[in-house]
């Protein structure tokens, strides 16, 4: 188990080397110059050129790439380009809000589809089970950016009822952060809502078949009791993965979610950083983002083997 | 758009926001009068169009920084509301030897905000730090007729230029008159503009990027009473339906653009406040005069011809803008209201098949990919695709669009300029042979003589004259295809009193109460 | 998707009759299909039955909302809505459909390739597979659509490219499964090259989860065309093109919300086609799930 553990975790050099190669190259042969982005209305050829030299961007790229290398097998990751901010200082302020909306959505989704997907499970091929698993359709097929802009149209612009963007921290207000975040949330909550819901029906009928189940009731457990008990206990396992192998998908939503809101989180940190040339700040919060994203990999393999003794650690 | 620098992905605005920065009318208020004085205390919330990039003067370069400058740092000349310049920081001052020595005398008794004297050592510090290559500021270039500095006593700076610039004293108004606390900078060294220390009316307390700046009273300030606000929290909206949403919904109490289709229902809403005036700024085309087939002048002039700067104004800012034909807007004192060219399909043919091309030609149109720019590129290229002119729109990031301009990898762009107060700084590094903002590459000795002499000169209305003369040449040259002047249109709510507003778009809160 | 997609089992193809007997009694993946095929239907007539040019602009007619003249309304530049939301289907479905295929057929033959040889030839790939998939996908699509420039093509090599790992993934693992049977240590006695056991033994045997995860992939990419769009990333107007549409529209939502709203809805429908689509030839060869 120690030694599985071992492998992955040494499995993950390489693939973040990989990533950081990748990151570098991509954001190097774009086209565009940071220095114009700083300077932005007063770039002028001068001041371009003098501004490259005093980033260090003159130098050529192999050995751009090996000192940001060094620099980060020292655990620093630089700091941006446009006001000298380190890199680890960004993103621990912004993490938090990227947590906090991540969790809240997860939490929206599991509370929508564990009720739905149960009811569908016990209910299969009935209407129930028709409208969960059209209601997990139209969840996965909303554009989240349209259905950001018909909520803040709906609920902020003509209702009112919730702030249309921004965000405030816990540690102000409990209620404005919370109200802040009701649309992001929804946002992100509804494609999970359409995995999980699914996921969940999948399971419980393949569990419910189970002989066990069948020996269940024929001990004369109500029919309830033996979906609540036996089958979503054990169809919870494979709803965790899901939502462990959706971090990539759900940073890819947090991307969208945190623009179109104004939400000063991760997702808001990597798009800025992208169109403001920010090497040190794109590069360091990509290799963080794919560092979850395996991270979480590793756990639900984890948990999978932990719990299913029949998948052994080769 | 102009020249800022965008700082989001949904930055749907640089249009909009500078955009929010031209006029049609004069500048209408409808602050309501008041019952009493003003009262000290309060936080306003100010809704911005991006955030700032930084906050020290020395290294900035975006449009927005200047909103946060205009309240920590007072400037050493201040502009009216006609963008006149007045005395500040510099009481007074003489300007001798045919225009190139500048004699300042610095108000006494003035502290930064960290306790630091404001004196004259203070003030060449901070010019000597921006004139040092190795420190690579944007304020270098401004500062390149210096030939010496030198302080005769802690509150007179001498300066002397290597030719006459008759533009030298706006630019004491700007950012290279903002002077920031020495000690403050030698502190933070690299990271001062994440710890900007000025003598304005406000103090910095904290900046959250992408999320809000919080500015706090100078209880020091060196006009006694002053301010009347305890706080200040300026909070970065960077869709501009989203921000007037903020004012509507009270998330914000003030915001410094006001949406186009949003403004004649502003006027009519009994729950805000707003004004409009003329900004400095514009809107252009550029054409790069070194590529075929714009470098052929007859088909700049065709494209001249073919916009109807009307239907682009009725379309794109609802009516609001300024139809433009020079780099001098009507907030200006070199506006000149009768240079313009006609609006004449007929007139554009002519051009066209003087250029030996009647039925017109095709060129490529970059611009950046934020929705109001690509929707004007697509009225532009309605609009010359009838005379038969093609053209293809490439909608690019910021970044791209800057580096191609300026390297001169492109045939024309959908630019723009925010705008200054003297002529000077809207013309000559724009329309002179080899200026470092003439994208276009456009060379004319009559242009460059003209506009050498009128920086040269110190009369106003000698200096306007060659304005006229240069900007009439520029027009029918057409490397730049003037297109709108934008207002500067602003909006509050009602419990905001005494904020005026300026034709450079700054919002100055040293008068505001709440 | 991954996850469900790939637990789907091999199922042969001789059962095809019951199969598609079976489809056609799944009502949703029915009306799934009849969608899909009402935005063929209306990307091919597009130049007869779209009232307007997608085109034509007229700057006095703009912003005007839904009348008799104009179904849906008129934008930002005084053209005809619905026309254009017709002409965009073309982009849309044929983005859709060119993804999946980029990432089959480079993902497939990667993972043939990992499953078949294994070792360090797998070791590799799948390093690399891990690499490309522990980035956020929109994210890299966002950054090589923008390097490459924006245009349609561009969009569709970016996200084709995002999803080619997802591909070589899949068929390893079907690989890995069918690897074993008997029926290819058969062909490997009898002496049939490597390269005619993966792609007609092995690949043939795979093939039905592929086409499920490829069905399902289809909504999954119109839709990361259209966030790409609408991030000012999709082809250069005045192409009409749904998430394009739905980014200038969403700075006159409350002026004109018709114009952002309308090619939405379009997005949603297609989507939700393929998607119902995916699922119903899944329940055909997995009626379990």
């Amino acid at each position: 188990m120690v030694l599985f553990v071992l492998r992955r975790l040494v499995n993950l050099i390489p693939v973040a080397f990989l990533v950081l190669i990748v990151t570098f190259s991509l954001i190097h042969v774009a086209p565009g110059n940071p220095a114009y982005t700083i300077l932005g209305e007063q770039a002028s050829p001068t001041a371009v050129r003098l501004l490259d030299q005093k980033m260090g961007l003159n130098h050529p790229l192999v050995s751009q790439f090996g000192t940001y290398v060094a620099s980060v097998l020292h655990g620093n990751l630089g700091s941006s380009l446009l006001d000298g901010q380190s890199v680890t200082s960004l993103i621990i302020t912004r993490l938090p809000v990227t947590l906090e909306l991540s969790v809240l959505a997860v939490a929206l989704s599991l509370l929508i589809a564990l009720p739905t997907g149960i009811l569908a499970a016990y209910r299969p091929n009935t209407w129930i089970d028709s409208v969960s698993r059209l209601l997990a359709l139209l969840g996965a097929a909303i554009p989240n950016f349209w259905l950001a802009l018909l909520l803040v149209y709906v609920f902020a612009v003509t209702l009112r009822w919730a702030p249309s963007l921004g965000w405030v921290p816990l540690n102000v207000s409990v209620l404005g952060n919370l109200g802040h975040l009701v649309l992001p949330t929804i946002v992100l909550a509804l494609p999970l809502v359409a995995i999980t819901s699914r996921v969940l029906r999948g399971e419980l009928l393949e569990v419910m078949h189970r002989i066990y189940i069948q020996v269940a009731r024929a001990k004369g457990v109500k029919e309830w009791g033996v979906v609540m008990h036996h089958g979503v206990r054990n169809a919870l396992i494979p709803v965790v993965t899901v939502i462990g192998l959706q971090v990539g998908g759900l940073l890819g939503g947090v991307v969208i979610t945190e623009s179109i809101f104004s939400l000063p989180g991760m997702g808001q940190l990597v798009v800025n950083a992208i169109f403001n040339r920010d090497y040190p700040v794109l590069q360091g919060s990509v290799l963080f983002m794919a560092l979850v994203v395996l991270l979480a990999n590793l756990a639900v393999d984890l948990i999978y083997a932990w719990v299913d003794p029949r998948i052994r650690y080769n | 758009m102009t020249r800022k620098t965008p700082l989001m992905i949904t930055a749907a605005t640089f249009l909009a926001a500078t955009l929010a920065a031209c006029g049609s009318s004069p500048a209408k208020s409808s602050t309501a009068p008041t019952k009493s004085g003003p009262v000290v205390g309060g936080t306003l919330n100010v809704g911005i169009n991006s955030d700032f990039v930084t906050l020290s003067p020395a290294m900035s370069s975006a449009l927005i920084d200047r909103q946060a400058f205009i309240n920590i740092f007072d400037p050493l000349l201040k502009l009216s509301p006609t963008m006149q310049i007045e005395p500040n920081l510099i009481t007074h001052w003489t300007i001798t030897n045919g225009g190139t020595t500048y004699t300042l005398y610095l108000r006494h008794g003035v502290k930064f905000q960290d306790g630091t004297p404001f004196n004259a050592a203070a003030v060449l510090y901070n010019w000597h730090w921006e004139m040092n290559p190795a420190n690579a500021s944007p304020r270098r270039s401004n500062l390149a007729l210096v030939s010496s500095l030198s302080a005769p006593n802690a509150h007179e700076v001498v300066v002397t230029l290597k030719a006459p610039f008759a533009a030298f004293l706006s630019l004491l108004a700007g950012r290279t008159g903002m002077i920031s606390s020495p000690t403050a900078m030698q502190k933070w060294g690299s990271s001062y503009g994440l710890h900007p220390v000025g003598t304005g009316p406000f103090m910095f307390v904290q900046w959250i990027k992408n999320d809000h700046m919080i500015l706090k009273r100078n209880p020091n300030y060196w006009q006694k009473g002053k301010p009347y606000l305890n706080k200040i929290v300026y909070t970065p909206i960077t869709s501009p339906v989203q921000e007037y949403n903020a004012l509507v919904t009270g998330q914000v109490n003030i915001i410094d653009s006001v949406p186009y289709q949003d403004v004649s229902s502003l006027a009519s809403n009994s729950s805000l406040r707003s004004a409009q005036t003329p900004g400095l700024g514009y809107v252009d085309m550029e054409l790069n005069t070194t590529v075929a087939p714009l470098k052929n002048v007859h088909n700049r002039e065709a494209i001249n011809y073919a916009i109807n700067r009307q239907a682009l104004n009725q379309l794109l800012y609802f009516g609001h803008a300024i139809p433009a034909y020079s780099q001098f807007s009507p907030a200006s004192w070199a506006y000149n209201p009768n240079l313009k060219i006609p609006f004449s399909d007929t007139l554009a043919k002519q051009q066209l098949a003087k250029a030996g091309n009647p039925n017109g030609f095709s060129f490529n149109l970059l611009g950046d990919n934020s929705p109001t720019t690509v929707q004007e590129m697509q009225a532009i290229q309605s609009e010359l695709g009838k005379v038969g002119i093609k053209v293809n729109i490439q909608p690019v990031d910021f970044t791209t669009l800057l580096t191609d301009a300026i390297g001169g990898n492109y045939q024309a762009d959908l630019l723009g300029w925010s705008g200054r107060p003297d002529p000077d700084q809207n013309s000559y590094a724009f329309d002179t042979t080899g200026g470092s903002f003439n994208d276009p590459r456009y060379s004319n000795s009559q242009v460059d003589s003209l506009l050498l002499r009128a920086r040269e000169a110190t009369s106003q209305s000698v200096r306007k004259q060659y304005y006229n003369q240069a900007a009439t040449i520029v027009l029918h040259q057409a490397p730049y295809i003037f297109l709108e002047y934008t207002p500067v249109i602003q909006a509050w709510s009602p419990n905001v009193h005494g904020f005026k507003i300026y034709p450079d778009g700054l919002m100055r809160f040293k008068n505001v109460w709440k | 998707m991954a996850v469900i997609t790939e637990s789907v089992k091999a199922v042969p193809i001789s059962n095809r009759h019951r199969a598609v007997r079976r489809f056609f009694k799944n009502r949703l993946a029915v009306v799934g299909l009849g969608v899909i095929l009402f935005f063929v239907a209306m990307a091919i007539l597009a130049p007869v039955i779209a009232p307007y040019s997608p085109l034509a602009a007229h700057f006095s007619q703009a912003f005007h909302a839904p009348t008799a003249r104009h179904w849906l309304g008129t934008d930002e530049l005084g053209r005809d809505v619905l026309s254009r939301i017709i002409w965009g289907a073309r982009g849309s479905l044929i983005s859709g459909l060119l993804i999946v295929a980029l990432g089959v057929a480079v993902g497939v033959p990667l993972g043939l390739i990992a499953g078949y040889f294994g070792g360090i030839v797998d070791d590799i790939l799948m390093r690399v597979v891990d690499a490309a998939l522990a980035f956020p996908g929109l994210v890299l699509a966002l950054a090589m659509a923008w390097i490459l420039g924006p245009s349609l093509g561009h969009a569709i090599i970016a996200i084709g490219v995002v999803t080619i790992p997802q591909f070589a993934r899949i068929t390893r693992g079907q690989v890995l499964e069918v690897k074993g049977r008997e029926y290819v240590e058969a062909a490997r006695c009898v002496g049939a090259s490597p390269f005619r056991i993966m792609f007609h033994h092995i690949l043939l045997n795979a093939a039905t989860p592929i086409i499920v995860v490829a069905t399902l992939n289809i909504g999954g990419a119109i839709l990361s065309v259209a966030s790409l769009s609408f991030l000012g990333l999709g082809p250069p107007p005045p192409a009409p093109n749904w998430g394009s549409m739905l980014q200038s529209g969403s700075q006159y939502l409350t002026l004109a919300p018709w114009i952002s709203l309308f090619p939405g809805l379009a997005i949603f429908l297609v989507v939700l086609g393929f998607n119902t689509l995916g699922d119903g030839i899944r329940d055909v060869f997995d009626p379990n799930h």
